[in-house]
C-alpha cells in the first residue's frame, strides 16, 4: 500500500494539474489498467479544478492499495449549500452558484476570475470552466463517491476506482 | 487517420509534428469546456478547440492525448507548444472557425474511409 498527499493552490490554473499528475505516475507505476487509470483522472483533476477554481487551496491525499485507490480532495473554501442535489444534478446547462470571491493569484489569463455572484463570469467561461459538470463526471467516472461540504466550511471529495477495467454493458 | 495528411487536407498550421511521426488518430473530439475535453479524450483521439490554454495543456497531458487541432488562426499558449513538444503530441491551428473546421474533418474523415484521394 502506498500514499500521497499534494498540495493545490486555489485560484491558478497554470499549477492546476499538478496533483493529477501524481497520482497518474503512481497508478502507472503500479499497473493499473488503463482503463481505471483513465477514470481515476478524470474525476481526479475535476475534483482538483474545483478547489483551484472554488478554493483558497487544497489537498489531494491518495490512498493507493491492492485491487483500488482512494482519493480524498478537501479544501478551504466557500462550501457547497445544497451539495447532495447539486451532485446528482449537476447537468452541462446547470449554472454553477457556489462560487465566492477569493484572492486572485496575479493578473495573468489563467487566473480563474475570482468575481461571481450567482455564476461564474465571462472570462472564466471563456477558459472553458464554469460548465457544472464536475460533481457529475465525479460521481459517474467513480465506483464509489462521497461529498462532505459545509457552507463557509469548505468542501471534501471522496472517491474510490477499482484498478480493474470495468465490464462494458450488453 | 494519418495527422499530418489531415493537417495538409483541412489546412491547417501544424505547430508541432509529434513523434514518432507518421501518428494516426480513429476519433475525434471538438469541444470548448475543459469536462467536456476531459471525459472524450484519450490515447487515440484528436481534440479540436477553440481553448488554447494551459489548462488544454494539462488534459492533453493527463489523457495522453496524441493530437490537438486548434482553431481560429490563434497563437497556441505557451504551455499548450512546450507540452507538445515534451509530450511528443501533434499540434496544429486551424484559421476556420470550430464550426468549419469541424467540418472539414468531417469531409476528410469521411474520403479517408472511403478511400478517396
Amino acid at each position: 500500500m502506498s500514499r500521497f498527499s499534494h498540495a493545490i493552490a486555489g485560484g491558478d490554473c497554470r499549477r492546476a494539474g499538478a496533483a493529477s499528475r501524481q497520482l497518474k505516475a503512481r497508478l502507472q507505476a503500479a499497473g493499473a489498467p488503463p482503463d481505471a487509470v483513465r477514470r481515476a483522472l478524470l474525476a481526479a483533476f475535476e475534483a482538483e479544478m474545483n478547489v483551484v477554481m472554488h478554493a483558497r487551496g487544497g489537498r489531494m491525499d491518495a490512498r493507493l492499495a491492492p485491487g483500488r485507490v482512494d482519493v480524498e480532495v478537501s479544501d478551504v473554501g466557500p462550501g457547497i449549500p445544497d451539495v447532495g442535489r447539486r451532485a446528482r444534478r449537476s447537468s452541462p446547462l446547470r449554472k454553477q452558484r457556489v462560487i465566492r470571491e477569493y484572492p486572485a493569484a496575479s493578473a495573468s489569463g489563467s487566473v480563474v476570475p475570482r468575481r461571481s455572484r450567482g455564476g461564474l463570469d465571462a472570462a472564466a467561461r471563456a477558459l472553458g470552466l464554469g460548465a457544472g459538470m464536475g460533481l457529475a463526471n465525479i460521481r459517474r467516472a467513480s465506483d464509489a463517491f462521497a461529498i462532505d461540504s459545509v457552507p463557509g466550511g469548505g468542501t471534501r471529495v471522496r472517491f474510490t476506482i477499482y484498478l480493474k477495467a470495468r465490464e462494458r454493458p450488453g | 487517420m494519418d495527422l499530418t495528411d489531415l493537417a495538409r487536407r483541412i489546412g491547417a498550421r501544424v505547430v508541432a509534428e509529434g513523434h514518432p511521426p507518421g501518428r494516426t488518430v480513429d476519433r475525434v473530439y471538438a469541444g470548448d469546456r475543459i469536462s467536456d475535453l476531459l471525459t472524450h479524450a484519450s490515447p487515440t483521439t484528436l481534440l479540436v478547440t477553440n481553448l488554447s490554454s494551459a489548462l488544454l495543456a494539462c488534459v492533453a497531458e493527463l489523457m495522453d492525448v496524441p493530437a490537438i487541432c486548434l482553431v481560429g488562426g490563434q497563437d497556441p499558449a505557451p504551455e499548450i507548444i512546450t507540452k507538445a513538444r515534451a509530450q511528443g503530441m501533434f499540434l496544429m491551428v486551424s484559421s476556420a472557425d470550430l464550426f468549419e473546421t469541424c467540418g472539414r474533418v468531417h469531409r476528410c474523415w469521411n474520403d479517408s474511409r472511403h478511400g478517396a484521394a
